[in-house]
């Protein structure tokens, strides 16, 4: 049982040297804080107020209304630089917006079909009541969704119009797919292999649904799914992020197909982001709140390129750039060349309501 | 609207609060600066808030959620994903005094991740059922028992079986 740990946990922080409160300095931030509250509203119009430093492309003003063709250049399911603060979606660069019609936004997805969002009651990630959808598509249509599930975790390929998971009711693991574009469900995959299991999550790449099913006794299985036929492959390997063929499995990059390592970390306590395309890594080390961030070459062939830590935080876009934004900037860096752009935006908030807030396209908090 | 407290009511509200909000601070945080930054973050926050928490008797608990919640903000800003540290073994760890065979809990929990250390902290310290770590974290209870169980198993690795029995598995409810 815990009750050592829990023990020792209290005799462990009882002797912690706890420095005198300074009342004076708390009253200051109190005052202050409700001061920017007084002062900054609730309002996120969007003012335009520049262009793409260094590429002197003019931003065209957002609107819910304004319709671009998407770019067949780009990636599938690629709206560059795409995040959600509270229920407004901004996309393609951050220069289209659309609102969602709930409380709160839980995370955003990128799909074939468009940027699926997932929302509710709350923020919470995957819990806090029904989890249900919107489809923002590339005309800029927000097309409701009939789906509406609960306490599982959401996976999509940016390739395909689906959204799975895995739904662990009464002890048996089904694996559900369902078309986003259609609004209907595809595929509902028992896989007995995973009984017992309470939660699972998975990564879905074509065919297949990558899982890890957790249980009750602290054991974790894993295993991979062809939806489409319902074959079940048991695997050794655990893989938490998936691009270009490849996942993250521990600290080393590892090929989906054969599980052979392409790229291994020597860092300590370092956490590895990989790339929708598979290419390159993020690699985030040193201290949480004063992390650094280096981006690798998983082939190798250039040297270790280290970023600037952001304001909030880097994510991937669809298209494999990397992204941070803050309250009045949206910057994107190609992780080849290591050469950024900022857009200079207005999202209406403070930086601390941005980090409350803030929901970037591919990041999942979730495990 | 409700009356704000006077400057002497919050400043005994801080002064007996602190020491409790200051130890979970260190615990999740494990550094002594952003402790202290986090654990005037709370009170400051409860204080902007106040037709929020209406009386000073509600805010000790206001300014415990607003803490956990901050800290969880702080913790999103580098991403929650693939928390999983990349080492394997831990190295450095000072070993306590009193048990010189392994590391403190405390410098354990440093070896955590996060959301793990988060989780931990919350449910064994602060002894908070799944359902609040939960709501506190702004997850899934699934996810809570997913890290619960990833982090008994990493601390299993660092303290021992003594310290964290294989049996533990993530019941803690």
């Amino acid at each position: 049982m815990t009750e050592r740990l829990s023990a020792l946990l209290h005799a462990e922080a009882d002797v912690v040297d706890v420095p005198p409160p300074s009342t004076a300095a708390v009253l200051r931030r109190g005052r202050a804080a409700r001061r920017r509250r007084r002062t900054t509203g609730a309002v996120a119009g969007l003012v335009v107020v520049g262009a793409l430093a260094g590429a002197g492309v003019a931003l065209a003003p957002a609107g819910d209304d304004e319709v671009r063709s998407v770019d067949p250049a780009t990636s599938p399911g690629d709206t560059g630089a795409t995040f959600t603060i509270g229920t407004t979606l901004w996309y393609d660069d951050a220069s289209r917006r659309a609102v969602i019609d709930d409380k709160a936004v839980k995370s955003i997805y990128s799909t074939s079909a468009g940027v699926l969002v997932r929302h509710g009651e709350n923020n919470w990630s995957d819990g806090g009541g029904p989890q249900r959808f919107s489809l923002v598509t590339p005309d800029g249509e927000v097309r409701r969704l009939g789906l509406v599930t609960e306490e599982v975790a959401h996976t999509t390929d940016p390739g395909q119009p689906y959204v799975a998971w895995g739904d662990p009711r009464d002890g048996s693991l089904v694996v559900v797919v369902h078309d986003v574009a259609a609004d209907r469900e595809v595929a509902r995959v028992p896989v007995p292999e995973a009984d017992g299991a309470y939660f699972a999550t998975l990564e879905l790449v074509g065919d297949t649904a990558y899982v890890r099913a957790l249980s009750e006794d602290g054991g974790e299985r894993h295993f991979a799914l062809d939806w489409r036929t319902g074959e079940v492959t048991p695997r050794d390997l655990e893989v938490t992020d998936v691009g270009g063929g490849r996942g993250v499995a521990g600290p080393s990059i590892v090929e989906l197909d054969s599980g052979a390592e392409v790229w291994s970390s020597a860092q300590r306590n370092a956490y590895l982001d990989l790339s929708p395309d598979g290419r390159h890594v993020l690699v985030q080390g040193g201290g949480w709140q004063n992390p650094t961030f280096t981006v690798v070459a998983v082939d190798g062939g250039s040297e270790p390129m280290p970023l600037d830590p952001p304001a909030s935080r880097y994510s991937w876009t669809a298209g494999s750039e990397l992204m941070s934004v803050t309250a009045d900037a949206v910057t994107t860096c190609d992780p080849a060349s290591g050469a950024c752009e900022e857009l200079p935006v207005d999202l209406g908030v403070t930086e601390e309501e941005l980090l409350e807030t803030l929901r970037p396209i591919g990041a999942v908090f979730e495990s | 609207m409700p009356r704000p407290p006077s400057d002497a009511e919050f400043g005994e509200l801080v002064h007996a609060t602190w020491p409790s909000l200051y130890r979970t601070a260190y615990l999740l945080l494990g550094d002594h600066a952003e402790a202290e930054d986090l654990v005037q973050t709370a009170p400051a926050k409860t204080y902007a808030s106040w037709p929020k928490v209406r009386t000073i008797e509600a805010a000790p608990a206001y300014a415990r959620t607003v803490l956990v919640n901050t800290a969880a903000s702080w913790f999103r800003k580098r991403g929650w994903r693939n928390e999983r540290p990349t080492a394997e073994l831990p190295e450095g760890v000072a070993p306590a005094s009193d048990l010189a065979d392994r590391p403190t809990v405390v410098a354990a929990l440093a070896e955590l991740a996060p959301r793990q250390r988060a989780v931990v902290v919350l449910r064994f310290y602060d002894d908070l059922p799944v359902a609040q770590v939960a709501a506190a974290l702004g997850c899934s209870e699934g996810t809570v028992k997913s890290q619960t169980s990833d982090a008994l198993a990493r601390l299993r690795t660092l303290l021992g079986e003594a310290v964290v029995p294989h049996t533990s598995g993530a019941r803690h409810d």
